[in-house]
């Protein structure tokens, strides 16, 4: 090959020229292989990356959607405000100068380049002084929607030149002191004109020069829309030009400025007034007229918070929503794919509680303005504020009740009458309850104390550290069911038929022979020695549940067998998770191992304790499903969704009749075991003294586990009080009444349910009467509206 | 009066000058007037015409009219009016007078570029533009010592060269090294290496073209791609970021495209956007500006260029700089002056050198380094030296060897 070449081009030095050429065309070859590929197969794709680019893209804000209460309350909501900002240089009058040459290069009416020197002079002066008064005419324009005078504006902005001004000198001064002290170290020389060429270069304008400063914060609604309009609109100024008149064409109506969004969220409901009559309150703290209490983020567990930090999470979180969701995608997405919702670094999230939970569908989503640069063509997008939520809670209920839960108001701290308490009398307890419609589910309070307020530090002070105020007590913790179960397990005994219509069950004390220390009813340990059959009666439904007595319910948790125990709980809902969206939940338990009941633990969960827990809903929504004629419907807490049907349970009339009846009797009879309390050595009192009302109930005084604090120390020990009840009017049946109001209550570690959360339930009985759920009397019923 | 000049039995020292001696012929008789340099003219003036019209996309606003050129523009026609005079000059005028001066432009040229990086030097003189000490500015026109110094550096080692075979060995290869290095280490501390990066290739065409042996120049190069991962270490951060950038680009990783790579894959967007055909010229002015390329009359102007006209205008703009290369080689050929041979090649290496990096750059097939596309980059400084080298061509072109020369550069033992 290299002969042949030889042979060929004889000359060594043209051979080699030969390969020098073929050098530079090889990687001619390369690159000519990568343009192709860049021009051709990659054209698409390129052309719509450099297209992109000729698009300016600006958002409208849109605002977050409401969060209602079930009366249309708004319980969040944004208020739409808006910041005006302004250039700089506008402000330091600098604005009309700089852009002059550029303006009257554009100007129509005059050939800018047929003009000699002196006539562009003339014409940049007088387009110096028409933006120059144009600039000045701005303030008026600013000062209707800003609501402040040309003046005020005018102030404020020299206040911030002169601000910037004196940063910008102790900047320049630094810069200054800094290059010369660097340039000596280094050993330079540096002469006058030098040290004129340093302190130049120092004073170069500062970032603050060169950017916008805000001029007016929380522009209403209306006036920033009409600015943020004005802001786009460009005008042309007339000006004597030197061979006529001559248009500045483009000038912006607004010179400079930019009208961002403002919204804060606020909650109207976070700072509530009630009274609460102190009459109605328990022999002790009762007093004459009303007590006003002001009740403060009622609803905090509930509607939650925002925050207006994004993390990648939430960004995640919106992907994977559109992805799955036709709706949101169907809403969301512009023409072009552009999620009208994507988060922005300093947007606002939804960070607990329905905020948090309902974000997609609070979101608002902003407007959109594309502006193609290079043709000045516009297309606008609409922003679409986000959607409401409508929550099942009547919000002043709501106020009322975390009034009544308020350890200040005497009912939520140990009291002497309480009895037995090993606490200090004065001390605060955390205490919960839920109010659920009978007939729809819906859940109209969930209260939890202690909670967070709103802006505040958790009250600390009153509770101590080992109780989180952030844990919402209604929904969210465990509790032994107690006393209170044993409604619903006298109507699973009835339905699997292991306790016939008509059979009675003996109270001896104690449920095995021999054994007086074990499984023992409550009144032969209170009292040794009594029965609830102290003549050898024997107790149905309705005499057990009016005495609670436990021998009748270890009977019933005994026969009803590993099986039919566990359905007893299930069928009113332990074990299936609410979905509320609230934030954490706990959906009950039975049983450390389903399937290994023992014969002792069924006994035991015959009477509520043993290996199952429940929340205060949980107990709410039983006696609810009791009184809707046994059927079961899965408790809501937000009115737009749709609501499950009932599924009936298949309780027959009679045992509800029944236990309606034990019920009814526990409450308001005389040695009802939650009919009455007394103070010592007083009359015993009536727990409830609603006229009008009718209250089914039944307490329960649930054995706890000792509570440890964080060194492990023992905190509180005693039973948990509840006190579950359905509130009706007078003159109505609990059963198919479907006027009723179930009430659960519960104190942790408060003691006895009758007298701790008794009196509790009456206050929630009120509450309902002054919301206008029950009424005055026995013979109207307010109805809600909504 | 021209005619007159040219024909007439010219003894003046006008005439000595084109014709290279004080020999007694009429300067026409003296220049051989169809000669390839001609070729390297027309690619020359092709490629700098081009530029004036892609610097004024780059430059003007989108609305403007097709005569209404940006100041930069027409500074640039000056700059090529200046440049195509000055090239006539040179080129008319025998080679041998500026050879003659070769060690002293070498040694004015390593003068001045010690001079950039003398501290204290006012900076009214010396203005670092992006961090480089590149430029003495002289009023209203800037001079850039490193450009002047390749032109002096390939007459150096052209004159070193012309009689000596000793870089037929090993041996003999490092007096053309250390003329290279102090150009090379000096245009490096500015710091410009994509300049100072010039300077080796340019050595190794001049040193194939005058024979050297191409296993020495093998096992140099060898050894520099072994030596070369140990200079990581001494790169400045700026210069590992765009090596570091490039294998960004290779891993077609677009998060760094608003960073380190936004130059890079800006360029590759409106090359790519140019299509087969080009766009027209509004669009092109307009994607142009609203994508921001940095440097786009400058260093990135090849970008513009392939917007503007497309595959088909990336490709003329590779076929001039062929045809420039081709003209300057082919011109070597016909000369027998080694001297003459070793300009044109030197020439040819770093307009080709220069050529293939910008474009490989803008193609995002090379790191991005500060270095302009030869003719059609703004900037007089840039633009004289290549219409320089295009004269000094054109003057080996004019003035063929006269007898007793005998062809240089020929060896029996050639390995290549």
């Amino acid at each position: 090959m290299r002969r042949t070449l030889q042979r060929a081009i004889p000359s060594m030095f043209h051979r080699r020229l030969l390969l020098l050429m073929l050098a530079a065309i090889a990687p001619t070859v390369v690159l000519a292989g990568r343009l192709a590929q860049l021009t051709v197969l990659e054209h698409d794709r390129l052309r719509a990356e450099a297209d992109a680019k000729l698009v300016r893209r600006s958002w409208t804000p849109a605002a977050r959607g409401r969060i209602l209460d079930r009366r249309g309350r708004v319980l969040a909501r944004d208020q739409a405000s808006f910041r005006v900002s302004i250039l700089y240089s506008v402000l330091a009058e600098e604005w009309a100068a700089s852009n002059a040459r550029t303006y009257a290069r554009r100007a129509d009416g005059v050939d800018y380049a047929a003009l000699d020197s002196e006539q562009r002079e003339q014409l940049i002066a007088a387009a110096e002084d028409a933006l120059r008064a144009h600039t000045a005419a701005m303030w008026d324009r600013l000062a209707l929607p800003t609501g402040q005078s040309a003046d005020r504006l005018r102030e404020r902005g020299e206040t911030i030149v002169q601000r910037v001004e004196r940063m910008h000198d102790r900047v320049e001064s630094s810069r200054t002191e800094r290059e010369i002290d660097r340039r000596r170290a280094r050993g330079e020389r540096l002469d006058e004109r030098e040290l004129e060429a340093i302190e130049s270069r120092a004073g170069q304008p500062i970032a603050e020069q060169r950017r916008r400063h805000v001029i007016a914060t929380t522009v209403d609604d209306s006036a920033g829309f009409d600015l943020l309009v004005s802001s786009r609109r460009r005008v042309s100024l007339r000006v004597d030009g030197p061979t006529g008149p001559a248009f500045l064409v483009d000038v912006p109506l607004l010179p400079g400025v930019e009208i961002e969004d403002g919204a804060r969220r606020v909650y109207p409901f976070d700072v509530v007034s009630v009274e609460i009559d102190r009459a109605t309150l328990p022999g002790p703290l009762k007093g004459d007229g009303t007590e006003p209490r002001e009740v403060r983020s009622p609803a905090w567990h509930l509607v939650g918070t925002i925050r207006d930090t994004v993390y990648k999470e939430d960004s995640d979180a919106r992907a994977e929503a559109l992805e799955a969701d036709e709706w949101i995608r169907s809403r969301a997405l512009t023409a072009s794919g552009t999620d009208r919702g994507a988060y922005f670094t300093r947007d606002r999230v939804g960070s607990t509680g329905i905020e948090a939970s309902r974000e997609h569908e609070l979101r608002g989503l902003r407007g959109l303005v594309r502006e193609r640069l290079d043709t000045g063509e516009v297309e606008r997008t609409e922003p679409a504020a986000g959607l409401d939520v409508r929550l099942a809670i009547d919000v002043m209920l709501q106020a009322r009740v975390s009034a009544i839960l308020d350890p200040a108001l005497g009912l939520t701290q140990v009291q002497d009458w309480h009895g037995g308490n090993p606490l200090p009398t004065g001390t605060p307890l955390a205490a919960a309850v839920a109010v659920v419609e009978v007939e729809t589910a819906d859940v109209l309070a969930l209260v939890s104390t202690p909670r967070p307020i709103r802006g505040d530090e958790p009250e600390a002070g009153e509770f101590p550290e080992y109780i989180d105020p952030f844990v919402n007590r209604a929904i969210a913790k465990p509790y032994p069911p107690g006393s209170i179960a044993k409604a619903v397990i006298a109507a699973e005994a009835r339905r699997l038929g292991v306790f016939a219509h008509g059979e009675g069950i003996r109270c001896t004390g104690y449920l095995i022979d021999g054994y007086p220390d074990r499984y023992r009813c409550w009144i032969f340990k209170r009292f040794p020695g009594l029965t609830h059959s102290q003549h050898g009666e024997l107790l149905g439904i309705s005499d057990g549940l009016k005495y609670s007595c436990n021998i009748v319910f270890y009977t019933l948790g005994e026969r009803l067998g590993r099986d039919g125990i566990r359905t007893a709980y299930e069928r009113v809902g332990v074990g299936e998770p609410f979905e509320f969206g609230i934030g954490p939940e706990w959906s009950g338990s039975i049983g450390r191992n389903r399937d290994r009941l023992s014969v002792g633990e069924t006994r035991l969960m015959g009477i509520g304790q043993g290996p199952v827990d429940w929340t205060p809903l949980h107990a709410a929504n039983a006696y609810a499903t009791i009184a809707r004629g046994g059927a079961f419907k899965q408790p809501t807490l937000t009115l737009d969704q749709i609501r499950p049907d009932a599924e009936p349970l298949g309780i027959d009339a009679v045992t509800l009749a029944e236990i309606a009846d034990g019920l009814r009797r526990a409450a308001s009879e005389d040695g009802g075991t939650g009919q009455s309390i007394s103070f010592g050595t007083g009359p015993r009192e009536p727990i409830f003294n609603a006229p009008g009302v009718r209250v089914w109930g039944k307490t329960g005084t649930a054995t706890a586990p000792a509570l440890l604090d964080d060194a492990g120390e023992v905190v509180r020990t005693g039973d948990h009080a509840w006190y579950v009840c359905v509130a009706q009017p007078e003159g109505t049946d609990l059963i198919g009444g479907g006027a009723g109001y179930a009430i659960a209550v519960i104190v942790e570690y408060g003691g006895s349910g009758g007298r701790v959360s008794g009196p509790i339930a009456n206050q929630v009985v009120h509450a309902l009467v002054a919301e206008g759920y029950l009424p005055r009397n026995a013979s109207t019923r307010v109805g809600i509206a909504d | 009066m021209l005619a007159d000049l040219l024909y007439r039995d010219d003894s003046s020292a006008v005439g000595t000058l084109i014709r290279g001696s004080a020999r007694r012929e009429s300067i026409r008789e003296s220049l051989r007037l169809l000669n390839p340099a001609w070729l390297s003219i027309l690619a020359a003036m092709a490629l700098s015409l081009i530029g004036i019209a892609a610097i004024d996309l780059g430059t003007n606003e989108p609305t403007a009219g097709a005569m209404d050129l940006s100041s930069l523009a027409w500074k640039q026609v000056v700059f090529l009016n200046i440049g195509v005079m000055a090239a006539v000059v040179i080129g008319l005028a025998h080679f041998r007078l500026p050879s003659a001066f070769a060690w002293f432009f070498y040694a004015v040229g390593i003068g001045l570029l010690i001079f950039l990086l003398v501290p204290g030097v006012p900076t009214a003189l010396v203005r670092p533009r992006n961090g480089t000490r590149g430029w003495i500015d002289l009023g209203p026109l800037d001079f850039q010592p490193a450009e002047a110094m390749k032109v002096a550096y390939v007459l150096a080692v052209a004159r070193y060269m012309r009689w000596r075979s000793t870089h037929r060995k090993l041996s003999g290869l490092i007096v053309p090294f250390l003329f290279t290095v102090p150009p090379v280490l000096l245009i490096a501390a500015q710091p410009d290496l994509g300049t100072a990066g010039l300077f080796v290739p340019a050595l190794f065409a001049m040193l194939i073209a005058a024979g050297a042996k191409m296993r020495h120049i093998g096992l140099i190069v060898l050894v520099g791609v072994m030596l070369a991962p140990a200079s990581w270490p001494v790169l400045r951060p700026h210069q590992k970021t765009r090596i570091i950038g490039l294998v960004k680009q290779f891993e077609n990783d677009r998060s760094t495209a608003q960073d380190i790579n936004f130059q890079a894959f800006t360029a590759q967007a409106l090359i790519g956007s140019g299509g087969a055909g080009g766009t027209d010229d509004r669009a092109a002015r307009s994607l142009v500006r609203y994508n921001a390329l940095p440097e786009r009359h400058n260093d990135m102007i090849f970008a513009v260029i392939t917007l503007r006209w497309g595959l088909l205008g990336g490709m003329a703009v590779l076929a001039a700089y062929l045809a420039w290369i081709a003209g300057a080689l082919l011109t070597a050929a016909i000369t027998i002056e080694p001297q003459g041979r070793l300009i044109c090649v030197g020439m040819a290496a770093f307009v080709s050198m220069q050529a293939v990096v910008n474009i490989g750059m803008n193609l995002g097939v090379l790191p991005i380094i500060g270095i302009t596309l030869p003719f059609i980059s703004y900037g007089g400084a840039s633009l004289a030296t290549m219409w320089l080298m295009t004269a000094l061509v054109l003057s080996v072109g004019l003035h063929p060897a006269r007898p007793p020369f005998r062809q240089s550069f020929e060896y029996g033992d050639d390995d290549g």
